[in-house]
């Protein structure tokens, strides 16, 4: 939104500097026109480096920040259990988080990095886990929570003390190491 | 809807059999049947289940398909010769299950000799430990409550592996080496780093095999050994349309097989038959995991039969077989969590077939089996089980036979239960080129012990793991099916068969209270169907190629899962089970050599019960050259998936592109002796 908000106040300006330019183009003397015109590169150099400037700190926003364009909201059902994910918000029977970042990994799939914010003991308040997707359509999706298990046969969950390591750890490159399971849901 | 169906079927058999009969000539019009059709061939190795005339649809690989073929695995060889459905989760040794009629590998019986050797822990038999070379034959009966072996939990149908023969006199020596290669190419590795192309991947996969056979005056010995080592790797696009390389499925084996016939008198039999398997797998995780499990599995089988055409009178045949089995699996999971099954059985079969005249013939026998299991997840667990059956195979008139049978299948684990298991077939000969087959059949089996007593330690998606049910009841249900045969001097041969199947109790896995897997009786399904083949043989005057013979097989099968709250109206399709699957291939042999272009077609398949997840159709084109070169030595070439399809057998486990097999095979053959 920030992003696009700048690209939208850059064309504003550089349209209201042409209308400028229009007018001073009706001018006799050149030396003027001239001196009009390398104010508007000028300015039109100024308005491009800011324009650069604010897409980059656009894309470089901090962590803490939330992608929401790759967040599959809705209720997702299957024969005996359901995720809720809003634009926000991630809950998944006694487990609820609160979404850190979305990550995409293709066009219909990705993973959603919560912090978690209530369980009832598997998984640690205040730290954060993944909760991956895919195969994502409008009515259907494949969901995966992170469990591995330890060498006593034990199932725990896959968290991290950090969002920048949760975000290291889910990757594209580890979901093999991550999911052996995919659950298929549908939309209420 | 069921319940008129269920209470109608009772009566239907009965029903369609009086307008069946009713449709027929009293006495047959064309030309006359050979008396001995009926009756056993001796030369058959098997007296009692020899070939012969039967109801059933059923389909026969000979040995030397099998070695053209050049096949890298029994269920490869399946598919290619006789269009079956399979799913495997990877290439060379990994799990296989093979699927009949829309019934997967539990629910068909798998026989090695006559002797079944489905697990008594999970139901399955481990098809991939089967070296093709030390295969003579295989059978494929289609259908439930097979008449010809009459073995217990044959719902979907019966796949006999045949490897003791009677050998010619004179000694044969063979061996045959191969090498499989896959195309190497840059990938993206588990870094998110651009790798390869690894160049090794040329010789992915190697095989050795070789054998020795020897027919003396009274006695024949075969004797085979074996070894692969297939590292499995190849190139496949994963769920992110990112090139990986599939790795940490990595498979040796071995395995060797020995079998001795002695001639008694009286034409009788003594065959004795041992083979041993050892594997040692690595199994990966779905997807492109490094989290991999180690498997190890040792299979030993020893049977000694007993084979009388003439059993005290010539007009009684005998068969008796006594038979241990022995399997153990190791397996450490990724997290290094060890598990071992160990499973012990001794299984006794005894047929008998009396041709009491040339209208009657009576089959009568049982087989009986002690399991003894010793499992880190199951516990030590014991069962007996098997069946009696009688079939009786009745001509009122030349040229038409009536096959009732009843078998009392029975398994005890505490109480002994004996359930009935009933069919009924028909057979007109209608001419000698054509003949209608039909029959009607009850299915069912016993639960397995993984189903009953499983404990704590499996784990799904979730942390609650898995128990099993010991108040599971058998899975049952009824089918039948209607078929003709017709073949055309040796031009053509058409096969087609409609049939249908209803189960019910089927059981499954599902999550209860606390997220424990559970098996409970819950499934419903309903099967339509059609299989249908047709093979040409075009004799032809090209220089030295005198035929060629293509050939198309088509197998409709729709499927529909009345479970789970669906019921016809959702028109849910039970998952993997597609409804088109179309084979077909083009031989071309010559004198010294063959070339045969194969392809095989899946329409879609879903993973799930409620059909959301899809596995794409895909068509799989093969070519495969043997030639000759001087007496002893054949070369031959296979490429395998020529258009590279991007495809999954099973969900999430990706298959190689095109790969090339290559090798050498040397047949050595002195002829001495009397033949």
């Amino acid at each position: 939104m920030f992003l696009f908000n700048s690209l939208h106040q850059g064309s504003m300006a550089l349209k209201s500097l042409v209308s400028k330019s229009r007018k001073a183009s009706g001018s006799p003397a050149s030396s003027s026109l001239r001196r009009n015109f390398a104010r508007g590169v000028f300015a039109l150099a100024v308005i491009f480096c800011l324009t650069t400037a604010l897409l980059f700190t656009g894309c470089n926003t901090d962590d803490n920040s939330v992608d929401t364009g790759f967040i599959p909201v809705g209720e997702w059902t299957a024969e005996w259990d359901g995720y809720t994910i809003t634009d926000t918000r991630v809950e998944y029977g006694d487990l609820k988080g609160d979404i850190e970042k979305a990550i995409d990994f293709s066009a219909n799939a990705g993973v959603l990095i919560i912090k978690i914010t209530a369980s009832s003991g598997d998984f640690t308040v205040n730290k954060y886990t993944g909760v991956y997707y895919s195969e994502y359509t409008s009515t259907s999706i494949k969901l995966a929570n992170v469990w591995l298990q330890d060498s006593n046969d034990a199932w725990y969950p896959l968290e991290t003390d950090s969002l920048s390591a949760a975000i290291s750890l889910f990757s594209v490159d580890n979901v093999g190491d991550h999911v052996s399971y995919w659950g298929t849901y549908t939309k209420e | 809807m069921f319940t008129f169906l269920h209470k109608a079927g009772k009566f239907f058999p009965v029903l369609v059999l009086l307008i069946f009969s009713l449709s027929f000539p009293n006495s047959a019009n064309g030309q006359s049947v050979e008396d001995d059709e009926l009756l056993f061939s001796e030369e058959e190795g098997i007296t009692v289940t020899g070939t012969k005339p039967t109801s059933q649809q059923m389909s026969v690989i000979e040995k030397d398909e099998i070695e053209r073929r050049n096949a890298p695995d029994v269920a490869s060889l399946l598919q290619e010769t006789l269009g079956l459905n399979f799913t495997r989760y990877g290439t060379y040794g990994n799990m296989t299950l093979l699927n009949l009629r829309g019934l997967d590998s539990k629910r068909l019986a798998i026989l090695i000799d006559g002797v079944p050797v489905n697990s008594s822990m999970d139901g399955r038999f481990d098809i991939e430990q089967i070296d093709l070379n030390s295969v003579e034959r295989i059978e494929v009966i289609y259908g439930g409550s097979d008449t010809k072996y009459n073995v217990s939990g044959a719902m979907g149908g019966v796949i006999n592996i045949i490897t003791v023969k009677k050998q010619k006199s004179g000694l044969r020596l063979g061996a045959s080496v191969s090498n499989t290669g896959v195309q190497p190419g840059e990938y993206r590795g588990r870094g998110g780093l651009t790798q390869g192309p690894n160049w090794e991947d040329l010789a992915d996969t190697q095989n050795i095999d070789i054998s020795a056979a020897y027919g003396g005056s009274s006695f024949s010995i075969t004797a085979n050994a074996f070894a692969n080592r297939a590292q499995n790797h190849f190139l496949f696009t994963d769920r992110y349309n990112y090139t990986r390389r599939k790795d940490n499925n990595e498979v040796w084996d071995a395995g060797g097989a020995l079998s001795v016939i002695g001639e008694l008198p009286n034409l009788s039999k003594l065959i004795a038959s041992s083979n041993f398997y050892y594997g040692d797998k690595n199994i990966p995780n779905s997807g492109f995991s490094s989290n991999v499990g180690k498997q190890q599995d040792i299979v030993s089988r020893n049977n000694l039969m007993l084979d009388m055409p003439h059993a005290f009178r010539d007009d009684l045949a005998m068969e008796a077989t006594i038979g241990s089995y022995f399997t153990r699996r190791d397996y450490t999971s990724p997290a290094d969590v060890f598990s071992r099954h160990e499973q012990q059985s001794i299984m006794v079969i005894n047929r008998w077939n009396w041709y009491a005249s040339g209208q009657l013939s009576l089959k009568s026998g049982f087989d009986y089996r002690f399991i003894y299991l010793d499992s880190t997840d199951i516990g030590n667990r014991d069962r007996h089980d098997g069946g009696i059956y009688l079939t009786a195979e009745i001509k009122p008139v030349q040229r038409f036979m009536i096959i009732p049978s009843v078998k009392a299948v029975f398994a005890n684990k505490g109480d002994t239960q004996f359930t009935a298991v009933p069919k009924l077939g028909l057979l007109w000969n209608v001419t000698d080129s054509l003949a209608l087959k039909n029959n009607y059949f009850r299915s069912f089996k016993f639960p397995d012990f993984e189903e009953l007593y499983w404990s704590e330690g499996g784990g799904t998606s979730a942390a609650g793991g898995s128990v099993g049910n010991p108040d599971l009841k058998p899975e049952d249900g009824w089918g039948g099916d209607i078929g003709l045969s017709w073949r055309f001097k040796d031009l053509f041969i058409f096969e087609c068969t409609f049939f249908t199947h209803w189960l019910k109790d089927s059981i499954h896995w599902y999550p209860g209270a606390g997220g424990i897997w559970r098996p409970e009786n819950v499934g419903e399904a309903m099967f339509f169907g059609a299989d249908s083949k047709l093979r040409f043989e075009i004799p032809v005057n090209l220089g030295s190629i005198k035929k060629i013979i293509p050939s198309i097989s088509y197998q409709y099968l729709l499927s529909y899962l009345l479970s789970f709250g669906y019921d016809f109206a959702d028109n849910k399709r039970i998952p993997y089970s597609p409804v088109h699957t179309i084979g077909g291939s083009l031989e071309v042999p010559w004198e010294s050599g063959s070339v045969i272009i194969s392809g095989h077609f899946e329409s879609l398949r879903y993973d799930d019960r409620a059909n959301i997840t899809q596995l794409k159709p895909h068509f799989l084109l093969n070519a495969n050259v043997n030639q000759k070169i001087g007496k002893n030595l054949t070369a031959f070439g296979v490429l395998r998936n020529i258009l590279n399809e991007s495809y999954q057998s099973f969900n999430d486990y990706p298959m190689p592109g095109i790969t090339l097999t290559m090798g050498l095979r040397l047949q050595y053959d002195t002829e001495g002796g009397a033949k």
